[in-house]
């Protein structure tokens, strides 16, 4: 029976990681030489270099820091000139105040419904689609691919106008349908699982179709098990990235009841134009935490899409 | 036993379709539909609500006569042309120096230098507008240290759009670097021994080998950074609206004053429509590449 063939192939090996493992034994390996001879074998150039990097990342960091330090600061402490990057106690006024002020709670709820109703969605029609495209014959095949690589020129700036016409004429201005369903389906997300798809032998499959199984059930059971890390990358890239965006949302919601986190915060600058700096990062931090701790996660998984491919991110 | 349409469309049409249904409906309905009514609707006249009435090629002819299109064009290209220099600049050095010490010791460093593109643009704007801030920010009072005068930054016509670059290329110079590393680690090892065999120096072979052999990356990070440079919007929204006096209009914004403040949809698809030639060359050119370099680079 189907499901017996499909437990007997994926006992064996795990499928596709098993040729990446071996190459990244081979980068090591080849990283380890490339150490060797790249690096000018004095250890004086390796200081200077780790010096000027070092300057390079405070650079980067100095405003984050300022940030952060300032959202912790007693707000006697925020408003003096020249300010002080340290504060002298630390204090979670500035979030009690944040919190006060607008509702950040219900705002991040949004968010995470939106950026993971997006992400579920995304990853359902783009495993579908790369099936089709990475397995099945079919006239058109190419150029139905094309038209979805294409859809990924374009972005929401130039057709933003007309997507919000056709929306609020959906009845759908303020409500999740409207912040989601737009992007149920990405470009991105079909041609990273096709890759991942053509890279699996097709052997397996084979055999268990002859074991009976659908297709939907090889897709469930063999594929898509076997491309966990292109998954788990188009998940967290998709989360990110919508848990990110503020044009769309802005655009769409008017009241707090769907508002998402970032035009929540964009709010904060308009209403403070610089009078409670505190509370301005205070609630800053809180819309960043979540992306941060998946970067620093899935730094990998983050790497891979924006080399891949250069757009998003 | 294959039907007469199987026979034409392929055995597995029944099936690809089924597949296919989702995705297809989603693009179709969200992209490919707002963009041929963006076309359509640069030829009328549209307030969101009444209409939309053709008026055929009007839009155009305005708005190529329009001081405020030409200054949100000089802007954008203003803007494109220092952020993407300068983004390229640093995030090449970035990369070299990273190469320099060696992927492993660098990752930490790689680390702290791609953070800010995974902080969204709203955020790193609430950061940089306390920065910033003329009377209490830290940017002037650094400033004063050093015995030079304050400046207004993001309220200043002068250096509000130099305040957006600044923050523009912070934020991307770690976004570039990763394709830059990307594209050094795909180069030959022995390339690097017999350079140095042949007593090449560090700069020396930064010169020869690692510069000339990132020519594929090099365009590629070129094309993408013009893409994301004209597509600039949230940071001039959020941090100076366009502002003080039309010195910071990004196309973008004016697609969007256009649309949403002023509710002229038809001029605002005009603008969006015309833009959008563009975007789409530099998108073409940048799949073509990103395939040579797939290629090139013996990755998937």
């Amino acid at each position: 029976m189907c499901a017996g063939s499909l437990a007997k192939h994926l006992d064996k090996k795990p499928l596709q990681e098993s040729g990446s493992r071996g190459e990244a034994n081979e980068r090591s390996v080849s990283n380890w030489l490339r150490r060797l001879y790249r690096s000018s074998g004095s250890r004086k150039h390796t200081v200077v270099l780790h010096a000027i990097l070092l300057a390079g990342a405070c650079i980067i960091a100095y405003p984050l820091l300022w940030g952060v330090f300032t959202a912790f600061k007693p707000i006697g402490e925020i408003v003096v000139f020249p300010p002080e990057l340290l504060p002298s106690r630390f204090t979670l006024d500035s979030f009690r105040r944040a919190f006060a002020f607008q509702p950040i709670g219900l705002f991040v709820r949004n968010s995470v419904i939106q950026s993971g109703a997006i992400t579920l969605g995304q990853l359902v029609t783009a495993t579908c689609a790369a099936y089709a495209f990475a397995r099945l014959e079919f006239r058109g095949r190419n150029l139905l691919f094309y038209i979805t690589l294409a859809s990924m020129m374009i972005p929401i700036q130039v057709i933003m106008v007309p997507l919000y016409g056709f929306v609020t004429s959906l009845g759908w201005s303020n409500t999740f349908m409207g912040l989601t369903v737009p992007f149920l389906a990405h470009g991105f997300s079909i041609f990273l699982m096709r890759q991942a798809f053509l890279n699996i032998p097709r052997d397996i499959e084979e055999a268990a179709v002859i074991d009976g199984c659908g297709r939907i059930r090889v897709l469930w059971h063999v594929l898509i098990p076997s491309s966990r890390a292109s998954v788990g990358a188009a998940a967290i890239f998709t989360a990110v990235y919508h848990w990110n965006t503020y044009i769309w949302p802005l655009l769409i919601t008017s009241t707090s009841a769907t508002r998402t986190v970032q035009p929540g915060l964009a709010m904060f600058i308009e209403i403070e134009a610089g009078t409670d700096m505190g509370r301005l990062m205070a609630a800053a931090i809180v819309v960043a935490l979540p992306t941060v701790v998946a970067f620093l996660m899935g730094q990998r998984s983050f790497v891979r899409g924006v080399t891949m491919s250069g757009i998003k991110g | 036993m294959r039907t007469r349409v199987q026979h034409i469309l392929g055995k597995d049409v029944g099936a690809a379709a089924a597949f296919l249904m989702p995705a297809m409906v989603i693009l179709g309905l969200f992209v490919f539909l707002p963009l041929a009514r963006s076309v359509f609707l640069s030829f009328t006249r549209w307030n969101l609500l009444v209409g939309p009435e053709w008026i055929g090629l009007a839009h155009y002819r305005r708005l190529f006569t329009s001081a405020r299109f030409w200054t949100a064009f000089r802007v954008t290209a203003l803007f494109t042309v220092f952020s993407v220099g300068l983004t390229m600049f640093f995030g090449l050095l970035l990369a070299l120096l990273i190469d320099g010490v060696g992927m492993r010791a660098g990752r930490v460093y790689q680390t702290v230098f791609f953070l800010p593109t995974m902080i969204s643009l709203v955020i790193l704007a609430a950061v940089w507008l306390y920065v910033l801030q003329p009377q209490i920010g830290p940017a002037n009072a650094l400033l004063e240290s050093i015995g030079l005068p304050r400046i207004g930054w993001l309220r200043s016509s002068q250096w509000a759009l130099p305040s957006i670059i600044g923050m523009n290329v912070w934020r991307n110079a770690g976004y570039t670097m990763i394709i830059f590393l990307a594209g050094m680690q795909a180069i030959p090892e022995q390339l690097y021994e017999v350079a140095k065999m042949d007593g090449a120096s560090l700069m020396r072979r930064i010169r020869s080998v690692t510069i000339p052999l990132l020519g594929p990356t090099t365009l590629f990070v070129f094309v993408v950074s013009v893409i994301r440079s004209f597509l600039v919007f949230t940071e001039v929204q959020v941090l100076t609206g366009g502002g003080p006096g039309d010195s910071t209009l990004v196309m973008v914004y004016y697609i969007w004053q256009e649309g949403f403040r002023y509710y002229r949809a038809g001029s605002a698809s005009a603008i969006a429509t015309f833009f959008f030639v563009f975007v789409l060359i530099l998108s073409i050119a940048q799949m073509k590449l990103s395939e040579r370099r797939t290629h090139y680079m013996g990755v998937k």
